[in-house]
């Protein structure tokens, strides 16, 4: 037997082996997502079924509060409509002497982020001072915001998105470590559910919220279904709030309301890529969600209120005015029923997930002009090297000049002389008529004429 | 039924195909290896006896477990429910099932399988008789940890027990069947760790057959 055929026959084992193991695997993994989705399809009936529940407590509110106040009151007995103003509110916390939690200054800077986030390594718990601040900061910024997040790729910046975190504080942390904190130059975008589930939602949402105030338009935050009211009291959140703060709970949870109502729907990259919790169907009218008063949507559990004026206003007159009820203020502070499905149809859409992988996982987007760049990456390596005889790590312009005549016609390229130039001079950041070969690769544009370039790549944390 | 409790050839044959209505091939495989291998015990003069009523029973309940995996493995990959999956998942599922066909081999399966005119997808149909019969003669076992031992040893031949990154691709990218980038590249990651360039092959196996159990 000759030692090639041997190699063959041993190379054929191997790979037969791999890939029994590799569709083994897969099939696992695929495995555990529909025994995930059946578990989170038969949660959603339980949910459906709760907000019928409400839907018939709505519509049948006036009947139901004159045979039986106090049980109306008790389903949906939050205290009045607490408007106090946020002054009133915030003004009167004192932060004690003892507290030996992390204190920000504000207005906020990088090292706040920084020093919030090693207490919170700490499992230090920051005080509802700074929480109800953060929240009312980020409620008035975010109510600047249109109902989408535009954001753009650039050659030097990648955006990195990031799906549900579900108050898994290791995860947002082990995301951070490995890709880097937020900033201006290192865009992300949050889609949604933050918190529920895990045991640090309030924590991950301080995080998101003051890296949001520091770097707003490099930093996206869309709506999830799980911010929201009525999910958070079922799903733990609101218990992690009212325990974690026992005297304040309530009023961050009362804020936190307002400001999930105010949380963008979603995010466009570069006018071309949609990001949206749970995604859209084919019936979803972008126009539509681009111009509906998203904060009127309370909750993704409470359907508009199905009463006409006439009957409201009657209420009113014999003074049945509806307190401590959502309802209070007029039908138009909901939307509509036409525009509350639209935005459903977003919340509640169920593949959350895209790949069969427990792991978290986030998505770097990169512009297409990096993209072909880091493609070719080895191969401008080796012109580059051949080129650089002497290996400085440097090469002259005619030598860049030269090489690049030689890329282009390798890959059929057609750039024009001035491009080049163009090019060569701003790589020559010292201005000496040399360039460095890891400043080339950075500050290179390629640009490419054929049409479609995959835009994204996906890592597994 | 005869006093030994064999039955004639025609009883038993008539019993066994109603039970197993649409299986002929099954019974017939399973006749064939009877009348080539069976012996009743204590009756050499005999030349195989069909299978005793309560052999073909036993062998039925473990067709009807055989299917109900393959169901099982097929429903994973069948995402609009509609008894169809696409046929670039068929190797994965063969696979799942234990059985280790080489590139190949899953081609003619897939011939085997596929529409007369190819829509790109496979139906149930099709696919459970097939594989039933894969399954029920054993065909394609997987490889036994020595022999996957013994062929990384063929490719290590001065013995150091390990291979090179760039030894590792090179035949996995360029011999055999080869491996597609994404294939390789999942391998590695597997095998070794970003900065490494080598692969203990021992430790490696080890830990493959650790995570599959």
């Amino acid at each position: 037997m000759s030692c090639v055929s041997a190699a063959i026959r041993a190379a054929l084992i191997i790979q037969n082996w791999y890939r029994g193991y590799r569709a083994r695997l897969k099939t696992r993994q695929r495995y555990a997502l529909t025994i995930f989705q059946s578990i989170e399809y038969a949660d959603e009936q339980g949910q459906l079924q709760l907000s019928n529940f409400f839907s018939f407590m709505l519509e049948n509110y006036v009947h139901i509060q004159e045979k039986d106040p106090t049980l109306v009151n008790r389903l949906f007995g939050c205290a009045p409509q607490d408007d106090r103003g946020r002054q009133e509110c915030v003004g009167i916390i004192e932060v004690p002497e003892s507290y030996s939690g992390p204190r920000l200054q504000f207005p906020l800077n990088t090292d706040s982020l920084t020093i919030m986030i090693e207490a919170f390594k700490k499992q230090q718990i920051l005080h509802a001072y700074y929480v109800l601040e953060i929240l009312f900061e980020t409620k008035e910024a975010l109510k600047q915001m249109p109902n989408f997040n535009h954001i753009r790729t650039c050659p030097t910046k990648e955006i990195t998105i990031c799906g549900d975190l579900h108050g898994k504080l290791e995860d947002l942390l082990l995301i951070f470590s490995k890709n880097g904190l937020p900033s201006a130059y290192n865009p992300y975008v949050f889609n949604g559910d933050f918190v529920d589930r895990g045991k640090c939602s309030i924590e991950i949402l301080m995080i998101l919220f003051v890296s949001f105030l520091l770097y707003g338009d490099d930093l996206c935050l869309n709506r999830g279904n799980h911010e929201d009211f009525l999910m958070n009291m079922r799903y733990g959140f609101t218990k992690e709030v009212l325990s974690k703060y026992k005297i304040y709970g309530k009023k961050i949870l009362q804020v936190l309301e307002e400001v999930f109502a105010w949380l963008p729907l979603g995010t466009v990259i570069d006018d071309e890529i949609l990001i949206m919790h749970g995604g859209i169907s084919e019936s979803t009218d972008l126009n539509l969600l681009h111009h509906v008063e998203r904060n009127k949507m309370k909750s993704v559990l409470m359907p508009p209120v199905p009463v006409d004026k006439d009957s409201f206003t009657e209420m009113n007159n014999k003074g049945h005015v509806p307190r401590g009820v959502k309802l209070s203020g007029s039908p138009s502070d909901y939307l509509t029923k036409h525009e509350w499905e639209q935005v459903i149809t977003v919340f509640s859409a169920s593949n959350y997930y895209e790949e069969g992988s427990n792991r978290g996982a986030y998505i770097k987007a990169q512009s297409a002009l990096i993209e072909t760049l880091y493609r070719y990456r080895s191969d401008l390596q080796i012109i580059f090297n051949v080129i650089d005889s002497d290996h400085s790590g440097l090469i002259s312009m005619e030598e860049f000049h030269s090489m690049w005549k030689l890329f282009c016609s390798h890959y059929n390229l057609h750039i024009g002389d001035s491009q080049v130039d163009e090019l060569a001079e701003r790589m020559d950041l010292n201005k000496d008529g040399s360039i460095d070969f890891n400043e080339f690769l950075k500050a290179f544009y390629v640009i490419h004429q054929l049409d479609n370039l995959n835009r994204s790549s996906t890592q597994l944390a | 039924m005869n006093l030994d409790n064999t039955t004639s050839p025609n009883q038993g044959g008539c019993t066994a195909k109603g039970m197993l209505q649409g299986q002929f091939v099954i019974c017939e495989c399973l006749f064939q290896s009877w009348r080539q291998h069976g012996r009743t015990a204590g009756h050499p003069s005999k030349s195989a006896l069909p299978p005793s009523i309560s052999q073909l029973l036993i062998f039925e309940l473990v067709v009807a477990d055989l299917q109900r995996k393959i169901r099982e493995a097929f429903e994973v990959f069948d995402h609009e429910l509609n008894n169809t999956v696409d046929v670039r998942e068929i190797g994965t599922i063969i696979r799942s099932l234990g059985c280790c066909p080489n590139e190949g081999e899953l081609h003619d399966l897939i011939a085997e399988v596929e529409e007369e005119e190819p829509t790109g997808y496979i139906r149930f149909e099709k696919f459970l008789p097939v594989m039933t019969n894969i399954l029920v003669e054993k065909r394609y076992r997987p490889i036994p940890e020595e022999i996957l031992l013994q062929a990384f040893e063929v490719l290590d031949p001065t013995k150091r027990g390990f291979l090179s990154k760039e030894e590792l691709i090179k035949y996995m990218t360029e011999e055999g069947e080869p491996f597609s980038q994404e294939e390789m590249e999942e391998m590695l990651s597997a095998a070794i760790g970003p900065e490494s360039n080598f692969i203990h092959y021992r430790d490696y196996i080890t830990m493959m057959v650790i995570d599959e159990n």
